[in-house]
């Protein structure tokens, strides 16, 4: 009993100092022409589309047009900034920051899909 | 004849022998008693306050499952129904090695984390002896949701974050508990412009015993020298324990919608003056 609570004590403590920590932006690929199918996509399916799908939560961001539209239309890119144009989306946190650089420099450069 | 008074004199003197030995064994229960200090116990009736943890473990063999939900933005009202549409999920289980020792596994629905859990009393509390209840709690959680298509130089490890916290606790009346948790956050991966990967919260925690089977819960933690910003805020939640045969039914009003200990402490997106609130249950079944 003693012996498995020091060793779990060890064991966590050495979990905790043993490892390093990266930035997202140290993880994340750097490219100056983010494209919707190699950069978007991928930040859209994993942070939205589980409520943004169908017709389950408006604006449906499933598609190239779906997405093209909400920031055109819905401000998606305000909502994923801050809270001026309704509560912060997605719900439960902030997208990392390169995320949302990202999405905004697709929009500036005209929402380049392929 | 003879034998007769040999058998009825052996008789008298095992009588008197079994009472003697009776009262040694009641002497000795009376002796024995109040030299053990007496554990204080149930100083929570969950293994959660509200979002954090309690100095309660679960006892030996004893499988608890967990199921949690946490409701979308309660003031946004009709629109999404108080939050009855954007709802995330905890299911896990908790199982005690020893009275001590408990190990758990969750997943949660916001980016897909599985969370490992330890948990181990250091110390009990006792009456006119030890104060308090000390108890070890480890979080480990793998966020699945991560993925290499966003981030090409991601490592398993960057999906790692940890919580150590150190649970203290006293039980200062039948009614009233309240506990006191000094917690240590690492995370391997984080938004400078929003986190810390070291983070150091003081979280505190409280209830107060309405009947038998109800009570109320509080509990606020304090994030130490964390970076501003309008995004994260320190936790505060409130809560209501029903207690029914088999069942724990906690009811949580939280500015926290995540469940995991990590983002619990330091990475509440809620507010309570003007900001979001969550409403949501823990539901504890013991098997």
């Amino acid at each position: 009993m003693e012996k498995i609570k020091i060793f779990l004590i060890v064991l966590c403590s050495i979990l905790v100092v043993s490892c390093e920590s990266n930035t997202y932006s140290e993880v994340s690929g750097q490219t100056s022409n983010p494209t919707y199918e190699a950069n978007i996509k991928p930040i859209i399916t994993s942070n939205c589309t589980s409520c943004h799908y169908g017709t389950n939560q408006f604006p449906n961001l499933e598609t190239y047009s779906g997405v093209r539209s909400a920031c055109l239309v819905n401000n998606l890119v305000c909502r994923i900034e801050g809270e001026d144009c309704g509560i912060r989306m997605p719900q439960g946190g902030k997208l990392p920051q390169p995320n949302i650089d990202l999405i905004k420099l697709w929009v500036s450069n005209g929402f380049v899909e392929k | 004849m003879n034998v007769k008074l040999i058998l009825s004199l052996m008789f008298g003197l095992s009588v008197i022998g079994q009472a003697s030995a009776q009262d040694d064994l009641l002497k000795q229960l009376d002796t024995v008693k109040p030299k053990e200090k007496q554990v204080e116990i149930a100083a929570f009736k969950g293994l959660q306050i509200c979002n954090m943890q309690s100095t309660k473990l679960a006892a030996k063999g004893e499988w608890y499952v967990l199921i949690s939900h946490r409701f979308g933005d309660l003031t946004e009202g009709l629109d999404n129904f108080f939050g009855l549409d954007d709802a995330y999920t905890k299911i896990g289980a908790i199982y005690g090695i020893t009275n001590g020792l408990s190990v758990g596994l969750s997943r949660q629905t916001n980016n897909k984390i599985y969370e490992l859990t330890a948990k181990y009393r250091i110390k009990s509390q006792e009456e006119n002896g030890f104060p308090v209840t000390v108890v070890g709690y480890n979080t480990m959680d793998i966020n699945t949701n991560l993925s290499t298509d966003i981030y090409p130089n991601l490592e398993f490890n960057n999906r790692l974050a940890y919580t150590t916290q150190l649970l203290v606790s006293r039980k200062f009346s039948d009614r009233f508990s309240a506990e006191i948790a000094p917690v240590f956050i690492h995370k391997n991966l984080y938004d400078p412009t929003t986190e810390r990967d070291n983070q150091f919260v003081i979280g505190t925690g409280g209830r107060y015993k309405l009947t038998k089977r109800l009570s109320v819960n509080l509990e606020y933690a304090a994030r130490i020298d964390a970076p501003e910003n309008d995004v994260y805020h320190d936790l505060l939640s409130v809560g209501l324990d029903i207690e029914t045969g088999g069942h724990i039914f906690q009811l949580v009003f939280s500015n926290c919608q995540t469940m995991n200990d990590v983002y619990v402490f330091s990475n509440a997106t809620g507010k309570w003056n003007g900001g979001s609130i969550y409403f949501g249950f823990n539901l504890y079944r013991v098997f």
